[in-house]
C-alpha cells in the first residue's frame, strides 16, 4: 500500500496512473447530483422572494416627461424615497382635508394641494438615478428640506420636485443604445465621446448627467461624477463615464451596472 | 416575458440571465432552480457541513442575482454560477477558520444517507450498503484535503467539470488545477488505501470469478532468498 502523501509534498514522483485512475473511480461514485434538502430549498426560496420583492419595489419605468432614464434607486435612496412619499402622502391628506374643509368654508386656496401633489407625484414616478459620488448625501438632505415642507402644509409649497430629484440628471438620447466592444474599445469610446458629450465650453462635470434611451435598464452603482452614458458592453448594460478633462486629456471607463466594477478604463484626448 | 421564458425550455441560461437584468422577476429564479441540485451538490462537498453549504449556496445566490449585470459571456453561466458559489463556500471556510483535520460531521453523515439512498435502489442491498461506506470514507477523506485541493477535485472528479472550467471558476490557471488534484489524488490515494486494495481485489475476484483464491500471477514460482550455494570454484 502506498504510504499517505503529505497535502504540500512535491510532486516528485507520479502516481501510478492505475492507482489514480482508481482514485478518480471512487471519487466519481461519490459524487453526481445531490437532491436539495427540503429545509434549504425553502430558505433559498424565501431569500429569492425578498431579493425579488426588494427589486420590484424599485420603480423602472421612465418617466417620460422628465425624460428619466431607468436605473432603479440603490437601497439607501429607497428608503428615503420611501419616507418622502409616506410623509407627502400624509401631507397630501392633511391638504385634502384642509381643501374639503375649504369647499364648506368657502376658502382655502389650490396652490398648496397642487404642489404637494405633484411632488408626490414626482416621488411616485421618479426616475431612478444612480449614486454618484456625493450626491446621494445631497439629495438626502434636499429630501428631508422636502419632508419638513411636507409635514408643515402651511408652509411654503413642497420646493420643485425637480430639486427634489435631480441628481444625476438624466437625458433620454433618441439613437439606440451604443455598443462598446472590448476589441475595439479606444475607437467606440472616441465614438461615444464625440457623439455624447456637449461642447467643453458648455460642459459642467460636477454632477451626473446620465445620457441613454429611454430603455436602458441598469441597475444602480457608484458611477462618480461626470457624463454618463448607457451603453452595451458583452451583450450586458453598462455605463461609459466620461470624467472631467485635465489638459488635453479625459478619462473614460466602462462601469459594470450593479456593481460599478470598472471594466476598462482609458485616457482619451479631450474633445475640442 | 417572465412566462413565457420560464416554460420555454429551449430558453438558454444566458437569456434568462439577460431577462432577469431587464427586469424579468422570474427568470432568475428560473435559472436557479436549474442548477441549483448540481450547485448544492458542490456546496456541500466543498463545505464538508451542510450547514455551511447551505450559508454558502444561499450567498452565492443573492450575490448572482444582484450581480448578473457583471455576468460578461466569457464563460458558460453555469460556470459563472459554480465559481460565485463556490468562491462564497471558500470565503466562509476561510473565515470560520475551520480545521481541515476535523473529522467528518456527524449530521453530514446523516445527511448524506438521507439523500443518498436511492443508490442501492437497484442494487443489491449488501452491495448498496459497500458504496455507501465507500462515499462516506470519500467525503472523510475529502475532508482532510485543503480547502483548494478539495474544491479541484471536486468539481473535477467528482462534477465533471474540465480543468479549463474549473480553472475559471477557481479563478486560477489550469496548471494550478492539475496540480491541486494531483496532489489530492496522491493524498487521498494514501487515506482510502483499504478501499483502493479492496477494489483492486474484487476486480481480481470479478476477471475470474469462483476461482480459488490463490498466489498472485506476478509472484516468482522460483523461492526468494539468497542465491543457492554456488559451487567453490576451489
Amino acid at each position: 500500500m502506498t504510504e499517505p502523501t503529505e497535502p504540500d509534498a512535491p510532486l516528485d514522483a507520479p502516481m501510478d496512473p492505475a492507482r489514480e485512475a482508481a482514485v478518480r473511480r471512487l471519487l466519481a461514485e461519490a459524487g453526481g447530483p445531490e437532491p436539495l434538502p427540503d429545509e434549504v430549498a425553502a430558505r433559498l426560496d424565501a431569500g429569492l422572494a425578498d431579493l425579488v420583492a426588494e427589486r420590484s419595489a424599485l420603480p423602472i419605468v421612465s418617466h417620460p416627461e422628465s425624460h428619466g432614464v431607468v436605473v432603479p434607486l440603490d437601497a439607501a435612496a429607497r428608503r428615503r424615497r420611501v419616507r418622502v412619499r409616506v410623509l407627502l402622502g400624509a401631507a397630501a391628506a392633511v391638504v385634502a382635508v384642509g381643501v374639503g374643509a375649504g369647499a364648506v368654508g368657502g376658502g382655502l386656496g389650490q396652490s398648496g394641494s397642487d404642489d404637494v401633489s405633484a411632488a408626490n407625484e414626482m416621488a411616485e414616478e421618479d426616475p431612478a438615478r444612480s449614486e454618484g459620488g456625493g450626491e446621494a448625501d445631497d439629495s438626502a438632505a434636499t429630501l428631508d428640506e422636502g419632508q419638513e415642507n411636507a409635514e408643515a402644509p402651511e408652509a411654503e409649497p413642497t420646493p420643485d420636485a425637480g430639486d427634489l430629484f435631480d441628481a444625476p440628471r438624466r437625458v433620454v438620447s433618441d439613437g439606440p443604445l451604443r455598443e462598446v466592444r472590448a476589441t475595439q474599445l479606444r475607437e467606440d469610446l472616441v465614438a461615444l465621446q464625440h457623439a455624447t458629450l456637449p461642447r467643453p465650453t458648455s460642459a459642467d462635470y460636477s454632477t451626473a448627467t446620465l445620457t441613454a434611451p429611454s430603455d436602458f435598464r441598469c441597475e444602480p452603482a457608484a458611477f462618480g461624477l461626470g457624463y454618463l452614458v448607457g451603453v452595451e458592453y458583452s451583450g450586458m448594460p453598462a455605463v461609459v463615464a466620461f470624467r472631467e478633462p485635465v489638459g488635453s486629456t479625459q478619462a473614460a471607463e466602462v462601469i459594470a451596472c450593479g456593481s460599478g466594477d470598472v471594466l476598462h478604463s482609458t485616457t482619451l484626448p479631450a474633445t475640442g | 416575458m417572465a412566462s413565457e421564458l420560464r416554460e420555454a425550455a429551449e430558453v438558454s441560461d444566458a437569456d434568462l440571465l439577460a431577462a432577469h437584468v431587464a427586469g424579468d422577476d422570474d427568470a432568475f429564479a428560473a435559472l436557479f432552480a436549474r442548477h441549483r441540485d448540481r450547485l448544492w451538490a458542490v456546496a456541500l462537498r466543498t463545505c464538508s457541513d451542510p450547514e455551511t453549504a447551505a450559508d454558502g449556496l444561499q450567498e452565492g445566490m443573492i450575490a448572482a442575482f444582484r450581480r448578473a449585470g457583471t455576468y460578461r459571456g466569457e464563460a458558460a453561466v453555469t460556470t459563472w454560477l459554480h465559481r460565485i458559489v463556490v468562491n462564497a463556500c471558500l470565503d466562509r471556510l476561510r473565515s470560520a477558520q475551520v480545521r481541515r483535520a476535523e473529522p467528518l460531521p456527524e449530521d453530514l453523515d446523516e445527511h448524506q444517507r438521507r439523500s443518498r439512498q436511492t443508490v442501492g435502489d437497484a442494487v443489491d442491498p449488501a452491495e448498496a450498503s459497500l458504496v455507501l461506506e465507500r462515499r462516506a470514507a470519500v467525503r472523510s477523506a475529502l475532508a482532510q484535503l485543503s480547502d483548494d485541493q478539495r474544491a479541484a477535485i471536486v468539481l473535477v472528479d467528482m462534477e465533471g467539470y474540465s480543468v479549463a472550467e474549473v480553472a475559471v471558476i477557481l479563478d486560477c490557471a489550469e496548471g494550478t488545477v492539475k496540480s491541486r488534484c494531483s496532489r489530492g489524488r496522491a493524498r487521498l490515494a494514501g487515506l482510502l488505501g483499504h478501499l483502493l486494495e479492496a477494489a483492486a481485489d474484487g476486480e481480481a475476484a470479478h476477471v475470474a470469478p469462483g476461482n480459488p483464491q490463490g498466489p498472485p500471477d506476478v509472484r516468482s514460482t522460483t523461492p526468494r532468498g539468497p542465491p543457492a550455494a554456488t559451487p567453490s570454484l576451489d
